[in-house]
């Protein structure tokens, strides 16, 4: 067990998330899926301490965390945002990074900063900052958004091969085909409750969806 | 040894930043006329407070003192130097604590050379009323304390979200404080020194190890070291003041003092940049020329002022004439 949720919660003004509890196991993709607003990325702050968990207990590994939207250093150029972060975690991954560099084309823009790089691109770094962090766990929130066809297959075969490695990675998206196809487990946030969580058939079984694909079980369900 | 180097490439780059944002609204001009004149009379003055040409200074109660003081202190705000992409990027704990570290370094300094100039401005009235240098030095110790311990307690509370009144409460505690320090009441001061230090170790324990709070203490550090820019350009008049008020700032609510279109003319000069910077120009150049012009001729400067106002008044109106805003407004007013 690589990241262990019992009962947690957070809350503002009102309750955001109430009692969620759920775990990933090594080697596995699990799916945060659920509607907008349902509390996913408030889920994936709490775990990464961008906001505190009110209640519960939260256990995690080191880990490393692609966000929907970019965060970078405004004053640090690509190569000067690769040395920190292998500086930082001690790990000697120049070849994978030679390997993504080039992967994403990002091999000529190295000594730009990351602050005059379009959109896809700032994404493709993000998730090429945190591929070379070599961790147990991955954090991956709405990580299509923004990128090209071809990005989004090679990020599908990277997560992959993430999981061939060992690692687990927590996959929050809204792209529910993608998530059906790529992820073992899912875990289903509605209205910042567990709706359900397990493999798609044990979701299936749990919410008397039999048969229906994902998408057919979230309209389904906000139906109901 | 990375985050040294993160803290100072960011105290750096906000120095540079402060740095452009003035010298984008205080041109050579405005120095000239306007800081140098300011900084020779202030620095004049000084001299004479010290050498007793002001004695009614020393009559002004302590109370007054300690409310000024506690107004700076109010104005104390307290931020940590660490980034979303620091807590983002890469998960290390380590390295958020270095950067608190250095964050705490970096206030306590500046709030040293702050309270170390208010202690100088404040020294000469002390010594008007008798205190020996000595004694000068311990107020300034403990009056530093105070306000360091102020600073903590309430960023402590910021963090946390406390109640206004609560916050309130503790620069009021501070106030008794300082207040206390000035009438050398020891009992007193002891006591609210004691309370403060205690506050102080209560709200921020396991703050430096632990970071339940580091996603709002990254929000305070933005809001702060954007709030410098902020204050400085919209009182300048170089950017728009952002305001809460659903009704736009060229639509300003009737009022019984004049008419709607003269108050929203004198609001639009005001509000365009280049007219406020002509009077700010204008203004210290007419009183430094009123300081420096012997007898009569200083009458030369109010009727240039006049002239200048006249002229000012009358390209405006013709200018908002032509505006389509206007012209909509008089063809209203005349059906």
């Amino acid at each position: 067990m690589i990241v262990s949720i019992d009962k947690a919660g957070y809350e503002s003004n009102e309750p955001v998330i109430q009692d969620i509890s759920f775990d990933v196991r090594a080697g596995e993709i699990l799916g945060v899926i659920g509607s907008n607003g349902a509390g996913k990325t408030t889920t994936i702050a709490c775990l990464t301490g961008t906001i505190p968990w009110m209640k519960g207990t939260v256990e995690m590994e080191r880990y490393a965390y692609i966000p929907e939207q970019p965060v970078y250093y405004d004053y640090l150029t690509l190569s000067e945002h690769i040395a920190l972060v292998q500086e930082l975690t001690g790990v000697d991954s120049t070849e994978k990074t030679e390997e993504l560099l080039q992967l994403f084309r990002l091999d000529r823009v190295t000594d730009r900063y990351l602050s005059s790089f379009s959109k896809g691109m700032k994404q493709k770094a993000m998730i090429l900052l945190a591929l070379i962090q070599e961790t147990q766990i991955l954090i991956v929130d709405e990580p299509f958004i923004g990128l090209d066809a071809t990005t989004t297959i090679q990020l599908l075969r990277l997560l992959e091969t993430e999981r061939a490695r060992g690692a687990s990675v927590l996959l929050v998206t809204h792209v529910l085909d993608t998530a059906e196809r790529l992820c073992d487990r899912f875990v289903w946030i509605d209205d910042g409750q567990l709706l359900a969580s397990g493999t798609k058939a044990e979701i299936r079984e749990a919410l008397d969806t039999e048969g229906m694909t994902l998408f057919d079980m979230m309209e389904d369900v906000a139906l109901r | 040894m990375i985050a040294k180097r993160l803290f100072w490439m960011r105290v750096s780059r906000y120095i540079k930043q402060q740095w452009k944002t003035v010298r984008l609204i205080v041109d050579w001009t405005i120095f000239l006329y306007g800081v140098l004149p300011l900084l020779i009379w202030a620095g004049y003055s000084y001299w004479q407070v010290w050498e007793g040409s002001f004695p009614w200074l020393g009559d002004i109660p302590y109370f007054l003192w300690a409310l000024l003081i506690g107004w700076f202190m109010w104005q104390d705000r307290m931020f940590v130097w660490i980034e979303r992409a620091d807590l983002i990027l890469v998960s290390n704990r380590s390295m958020i604590r270095d950067l608190k570290w250095y964050s705490v370094w970096y206030h306590f300094t500046q709030q040293v050379i702050q309270y170390g100039c208010y202690l100088l401005l404040l020294a000469p009235i002390l010594y008007i009323k008798g205190r020996s240098v000595g004694e000068i030095l311990a107020f300034g110790a403990a009056l530093f304390l105070l306000a360091w311990c102020h600073a903590w307690v309430q960023y402590h509370l910021r963090l946390r979200h406390a109640h206004l009144m609560k916050r309130f409460l503790i620069v009021l505690l501070a106030f008794v404080g300082v207040y206390a320090l000035l009438i050398e009441s020891i009992l007193l001061s002891v006591l609210i020194g004691s309370i403060m230090v205690t506050f102080a170790l209560y709200v921020g324990e396991g703050w430096m190890s632990k970071h339940p709070s580091v996603g709002r203490e990254i929000e305070i550090g933005e809001r702060e070291r954007a709030s410098f820019d902020r204050v400085l350009l919209t009182t300048s008049g170089a950017i728009e003041k952002t305001s809460e008020r659903k009704r736009p700032l060229y639509r300003p609510r009737p009022n019984r003092f004049g008419t709607v279109r003269r108050t929203m003319a004198l609001l639009m000069y005001f509000r365009t940049p280049s007219h406020r910077n002509l009077w700010f120009r204008l203004i210290p150049l007419g009183v430094t020329s009123v300081i420096l012009l012997p007898s009569w001729f200083k009458l030369v400067v109010p009727i240039y002022l006049l002239y200048v106002a006249y002229q000012e008044q009358t390209s405006f109106t013709r200018e908002m004439e032509r505006h389509p805003f206007f012209q909509s407004i008089q063809e209203r007013g005349s059906s």
